[in-house]
């Protein structure tokens, strides 16, 4: 049981493991285009 | 692999309903945001073009410096693009959206946690829903994270050490009030111990860190997570509006709602609402109180003289890795890295630059997270909160917001203020 979860994250861990995954990713995208990831965010999702 | 794995929850197609819903949610009002705020903008370009044109005019025949010229010409420029964003003229008035973005106040914020909580309890969400609008809520955490652009090491020594000294003592002050006010009207340790570690710091974040230490069943759960959110909502609609009303600046607010109100999420959507400079106040400060949880979790065992618990459990060092809030290394990564001045990432305000690009992003994880917050909040949930513990936990969590106000205001903006350097 003990060796089972050892390997386990809690939810909270895993939340914020993603967090930081996700917030790379950004960086990352944002390092090689940052124009187009501009434009998406700020002119392409608007439609109205 | 098994980190991997460990990543992923085997069930995790069930998220996918609700996260969908959540994002359409998200899309549909950040757009009558966009279109509120540009007509807005447009409103209020059209009734001070002809003013600033005026003034340009005088101080030319009075022959003022060229830099104060240029300052009103640029901003002169930005008011007509505002106009011509909505093909408008001068003298044309849409004081509608004055109204409504402005006086209302009625930003993506307002919309997302009002249009969730009128959803969800008069429409009704369809079960399936349900976990995936429970996970969009940490989505703004990424945006917390990105939001590391904002901030240098100057900000953080200032305000996020101003932040900590005020949240250290309301935390622990109002944590030792609740859990000993609690054990004087016989209400179990259990519930009394999460109440006090929840309306201390970050709510349900502490009541889950808390609990498996005082043993707290999961109806005392229930209850505190109750009295947590209800209170957290009442403030979070309350709070905009009580500080316009007042007249307090945007820092000062964004450091009293990081006193007030506790749950992280509900922190940022009140701040967001009030201004970007009360969102950044209340940003730094909350990276420094949630550091606080696993104290607050020691300051549990000590009080109730835990000294049974399983040593494995409640040692220092394990407390100390198991609830400490991994994500804010990364936001306290992009302060670094912000601070350092790199060439290469540039600034949030540098046209072109990977930060500027990252600065037009965390509004949309935040909407993600707003959404479920908002379509998460269920009136019968509310009713959970507890007979006495409730009264305790909310008359705490009130005067708590009290000696906040006043103590931001002793305090006064300047100590509060983020520069954000370049």
């Amino acid at each position: 049981m003990k060796e089972n979860t050892a390997g386990c994250l809690s939810s909270e861990k895993r939340e914020d493991i993603w967090a930081i995954i996700l917030a790379l990713l950004v960086l990352l995208f944002s390092v090689f285009a940052p124009d187009l990831v501009h434009d998406i965010f700020k002119k392409y999702l608007f439609i109205i | 692999m098994s980190f991997i794995n460990s990543m992923i929850t085997p069930d995790w197609k069930k998220f996918i309903p609700g996260l969908i819903l959540c994002a359409l949610f998200a899309f549909v009002v950040m757009n009558i945001h966009h279109l509120l705020a540009t007509y807005q903008k447009a409103d209020v370009a059209s009734v001070k073009i002809p003013k600033i044109e005026q003034r340009i005019a005088e101080l030319q025949k009075q022959g003022a410096s060229q830099e104060k010229l240029v300052l009103l010409q640029e901003n002169l420029g930005k008011l007509n693009k505002a106009l011509a964003a909505v093909h408008g003229r001068v003298g044309q008035r849409w004081k509608w959206a004055t109204f409504l973005y402005e006086t209302c106040q009625f930003k993506y914020v307002a919309m997302l946690l009002i249009g969730g909580i009128i959803i969800r309890n008069t429409i009704g969400i369809p079960k399936v829903f349900l976990p995936g609008i429970g996970i969009a809520r940490p989505l703004i955490k990424p945006g917390i994270i990105i939001l590391g652009v904002h901030y240098v090491w100057s900000d953080v020594v200032k305000v996020g050490g101003t932040g900590l000294v005020l949240t250290a003592f309301f935390i622990f002050g109002t944590a030792l009030t609740v859990m000993y006010v609690a054990k004087r009207k016989g209400v179990s340790d259990g519930l009394g111990g999460i109440m006090g570690a929840g309306t201390g710091v970050c709510g349900v974040s502490a009541i889950i860190a808390t609990a498996p230490v005082v043993k707290a069943k999961p109806l005392e759960m229930a209850y505190a997570i109750g009295t947590i959110l209800l209170f957290g909502t009442l403030m979070l609609f309350v709070m905009p509006y009580l500080g316009q009303w007042l007249h307090v600046s945007q820092p000062q607010f964004g450091a009293w709602a990081a006193i007030a109100i506790l749950n992280t999420a509900q922190l940022i959507a009140a701040a967001e609402w009030y201004g970007d400079e009360a969102r950044n106040t209340a940003v730094l400060i909350n990276a420094a109180r949630i550091m606080l949880i696993p104290f607050i979790v020691m300051y549990t065992v000590w009080f109730y003289g835990l000294k049974d618990v399983g040593k494995e459990s409640t040692g220092v060092w394990n407390t100390i890795r198991n609830k400490f809030p991994v994500f804010i290394l990364g936001f306290f990564a992009l302060v670094l890295l912000n601070s350092l001045d790199i060439s290469a990432f540039g600034g949030p305000r540098e046209a072109g630059t990977p930060f500027w690009a990252m600065n037009a992003v965390y509004k949309w994880f935040f909407a993600l997270g707003f959404a479920g917050i908002g379509l998460s909040i269920s009136i019968d949930d509310m009713k959970k909160s507890g007979g006495l513990a409730f009264l305790i936990g909310s008359g705490a969590a009130t005067a708590k917001m009290l000696l906040g106000l006043i103590a931001v205001m002793i305090i006064g903006t300047e100590l509060l203020k983020v520069t954000g350097g370049h």
